[in-house]
């Protein structure tokens, strides 16, 4: 095991190494000029020349990149060509927003999933059943900017439960609906997924064997049912987890969230280089992190697998 | 015993249910929020990208800086230049030297009093390479401003410092819009010692002599002013103005249903509902923008180089009636690049009628009886493709088949500036509130690209014409001049004139004493109070 995780830790140098390579290419291939964005509407070719030096634009590309791995191998992100901010103290900022609202969204996700697809399988083909599928069928069908919008129509304008948007100084009143809106999709897949795992598994003979034992019907479905169910349940919710936490930019956006994906598409619009470099390596970093823990909970909720 | 499962979960979804409620309970409902005692709450669609005056260069930075900080004069809510931290000042015979008297007594916010020199300081270093600022262009009429900035001289010969509290610039030449210059987001004044001792994380400790103070700015969230207690003006009415971000319009117009925003402007996509609305009625105001939306043509590139063709792409477009469908009530037709209010415009020069058959016989005589393909670049907006789409429809009727391109702001940006384009759409905001803002950068031939001229116009003439109406400080002389080198390039279709827009805005009841500023940066929130006395 302990090999094992070494090996897969190794193996992430290459691949953070692949990702800031590839970040840094792909920027100066796409067009848009990143000191144009810094210059406003009103400016003479010599402050853009000007500006292109100050920046060391005007490098050959592997010098640049030499210098930005330097500053990357000394803990230094840079700073925002626009704001001018350190780009680590914008992602320190807005990370733990954006965790809270990943958190959130599958917790939200997994209550909701697991209950409503155990329903469902448990009941095949009832009204319940009916109504978990559709409910299933419009989250992953419906786009979350509208869940967003619908939510905030309803639940804050009209029935006034709750503020429309913001963060609110981390009042929890502000993370339901952005978490709901965020969590309905991953809901609706993870819903689906336990109905139809849960439907094979009931029919093993190890749950028939359960059920002989005269153990209660709760017991058969929660303990021994559950367990194995859970496996590809939490690949997805790895999979979602890590794309929530490198940001959400639509809910971010529509609930006015501070997070990692709002911060990172203004960057991308403005060219700001250094925050699409550091954004894309700690999204990277946060990634590659997720996807292993996920691999290592594998032999913890199913003993037959091992790692070597 | 399936049933147990189900009544088990039943619980389940219940409690979740009930889990999401009881902060709901706890902390009270969030919804329709009226009036927060004086704080005044308003937004922005995004964080400022800084508040350095130096550094500022969109109107959301400028808006706020002018909060913050105070420059030697400023503007009114029209477009009249205010003395600020200068109280009175004389321009020369020559109209070369203008001699500012500053206030006695002003007080940047550490506590220091405001200097000449801090005047002096704040221009120079605007100027210079070492702070990165791209609008170094409002200082170069100063003398020596060229030199300072390209390392030639130490100093900025044009600026001296004559006393404690004058401060004298000398211009290259007669300027007329300098004070409109001065009142722009750069030239605002902050004191040497804090930009040494923050550097480049002066944004994030503004240090000025406006009437509001920087209280909290969480990035992307909020920022907060309070009132500056030493203020040398009038003391705002208002306890405290809280800036929301929020970057979706329809996130600004539920924020504004549910009372948490004390004004905004009313979406596009809405337009016809607010108006509509009996209760909002009383409290929607609209306003001219010094602005003009427009198609530029590229004027270097053929068939484009041919004032036929441009003059065809004119009558060919219905464009009083894409406003009527588009764009009800929002603007005025335009008919010229100066829009009404500002010196210059002229009220009485027609715009392009609506005559197909005049444009297919331009064509013709351009040598283009079969039309012609072209391609319309745009940003990606849905209210952009909409009006494209019919501006497209006109066109193909006379036989011009256009294609639409649409690109990111940053793409499109680079694309136009390099002449890449046939045609674009776009907008021009005024900088300052002067015909000059709607000639010289967007038609004189020294700004092709980004110095503002997109469109690739040349014409001799009007260069001189702009070059001496610069130059002319006598007000109705410089107004003919003007109006007379709009009318010429409307005459040889620079652009496709569309409209000067008009901006609707609501606010809530409680708000008193609101005021639509021409200028995004005027409004220093001095008036605008909350009170729910009728």
């Amino acid at each position: 095991m302990t090999e094992y995780l070494i090996r897969r830790i190794l193996l992430v140098i290459p691949v953070l190494f692949g990702v800031t390579v590839v970040t840094f290419v792909l920027m100066y291939v796409v067009p848009g000029d990143p000191v144009l964005s810094m210059v406003g509407e009103r400016y003479d070719p010599e402050t853009l020349e000007s500006l292109r030096a100050e920046l060391h634009l005007d490098d050959p590309l592997p010098v640049q990149y030499l210098r930005y791995i330097g500053g990357v191998l000394r803990g230094d992100l840079g700073r925002s060509f626009i704001t001018k901010r350190p780009v680590l103290e914008s992602i320190a900022e807005k990370f733990p927003n954006t965790l809270r609202l990943a958190f959130s969204a599958m917790l939200v996700a997994t209550i909701i999933g697991l209950v409503v697809g155990i329903v469902s399988a448990v009941k095949p083909y009832s009204i319940w059943d009916r109504l978990s599928m559709t409910f299933a069928l419009a989250g992953i069908s419906v786009p979350v900017f509208w869940v967003g919008l619908i939510l905030i129509l309803v639940v804050a304008v009209q029935l006034k439960w709750l503020p429309p948007s913001g963060f609110g100084g981390g009042n929890i009143k502000y993370l339901i609906l952005p978490a709901i809106t965020l969590g309905t999709r991953s809901a609706a897949f993870i819903a689906r997924m336990t109905r139809a795992n849960m439907l094979e598994v009931i029919h093993e003979d190890y749950i028939r064997t359960a059920r002989a034992k005269g153990l209660r019907e709760f017991w058969v479905i929660n303990k021994h049912a559950l367990r194995n169910v859970l496996i590809p349940i939490i690949t997805v919710l790895g999979m979602d987890f890590g794309s929530y936490l490198s940001g959400s930019v639509l809910t971010e956006s529509i609930f006015g969230w501070p997070g990692l994906g709002r911060y990172t598409l203004q960057a991308i619009l403005k060219r700001d280089f250094p925050v699409i470099q550091g954004a894309v390596l700690f999204m990277a970093v946060i990634f590659v992190t997720v996807n292993l823990a996920v691999d290592l909970l594998y032999s913890f909720l199913d003993p037959r697998i091992r790692y070597r | 015993m399936k049933g147990d499962v189900i009544a088990w979960y039943r619980r389940c979804l219940t409690l979740l249910f009930c889990a999401a409620l009881l902060p709901i309970i706890l902390t009270g409902c969030g919804g329709r929020q009226g009036p927060d005692g004086k704080v005044y709450r308003t937004y922005l669609s995004a964080d400022p990208t800084t508040l350095d005056p130096a550094l500022s260069n969109d109107a959301g930075s400028g808006e706020l800086c002018a909060l913050l900080y105070d420059g030697l004069v400023r503007f009114d809510h029209h477009t009249e230049i205010l003395p600020d931290l200068a109280e009175s000042w004389e321009i020369s015979s020559n109209s070369r030297t203008y001699t500012f008297h500053l206030r006695s007594g002003v007080r940047f916010t550490n506590g220091r009093e405001v200097t000449a020199e801090d005047v002096r300081y704040s221009f120079q270093r605007v100027l210079d390479p070492a702070t990165r600022s791209s609008r170094g262009w409002v200082f170069e009429p100063i003398a020596g401003a060229r030199d300072f900035n390209t390392g030639a001289a130490d100093d900025v010969s044009g600026i001296r410092v004559i006393d404690r509290l004058t401060v004298e610039i000398t211009l290259e030449e007669p300027f007329a819009p300098f004070l409109g210059f001065l009142a722009m987001p750069a030239a605002l004044v902050i004191p040497r010692e804090e930009i040494e001792r923050w550097g480049q994380d002066f944004s994030e400790h503004p240090t000025g002599t406006g009437p509001w103070v920087l209280d909290q700015w969480v990035h992307d969230d909020h920022l907060l002013l309070r009132v500056n207690e030493d203020y040398f003006g009038p003391r705002p009415k208002l306890s405290q103005v809280r800036y929301r971000i929020i970057p979706e319009t329809m996130t600004v117009t539920a924020e504004f249903e549910a009372g948490n925003l004390d004004w905004m402007s009313i979406p596009s996509a809405e337009f016809e509902r607010w108006m509509e609305d009996p209760r909002w009625q009383p409290t929607i105001l609209s306003q001219l923008k010094l602005q003009d939306t427009y198609i530029g043509i590229n004027n270097q590139k053929p068939p484009f180089d041919d004032v036929r063709v441009r003059q065809a792409l004119n009558y060919a477009v219905d464009v009083a009636t894409i406003m009527e469908t588009i764009r009800p009530g929002r603007g005025i037709r335009a008919n010229g690049a100066i829009p009404p209010g500002l010196p210059g415009s002229d009220p009485d020069r027609p715009s392009y009628p609506y005559d197909p058959d005049q444009a297919r016989r331009l064509l013709a005589a351009a040598g283009f009886p079969d039309g012609l393909r072209m391609e319309i670049w745009k940003m990606q907006s849905p209210e952009v493709a909409r009006i494209l789409e019919a501006v497209q429809a006109y066109l193909a009727d006379v036989g011009i088949q256009a294609e639409i391109i649409s690109r990111d702001w940053g793409m499109l940006k680079q694309a136009i500036n390099s002449g890449e384009p046939d045609a674009y759409y776009m907008t021009w905001l005024a900088d300052y509130p002067d015909g000059e803002n709607f000639l010289y950068p967007t038609f004189h031939s020294s700004n092709w690209g980004g110095g503002g001229n997109r469109a690739r116009y040349r014409n001799q003439q009007v260069d001189e014409l702009i070059d001496q109406a610069r130059s002319v400080l006598d007000d109705e002389d410089r107004t003919q001049l003007y109006r007379r080198i709009d009318a010429i390039v409307h005459q040889e279709a620079a652009w496709l004139y569309l409209w000067y827009p008009k901006i609707f805005v609501v606010h809530q009841p409680w708000v008193k004493n609101f005021r639509q500023h021409l200028m995004f940066n005027a409004d220093k929130l001095l008036d605008v109070d909350i009170s729910q006395d009728s």
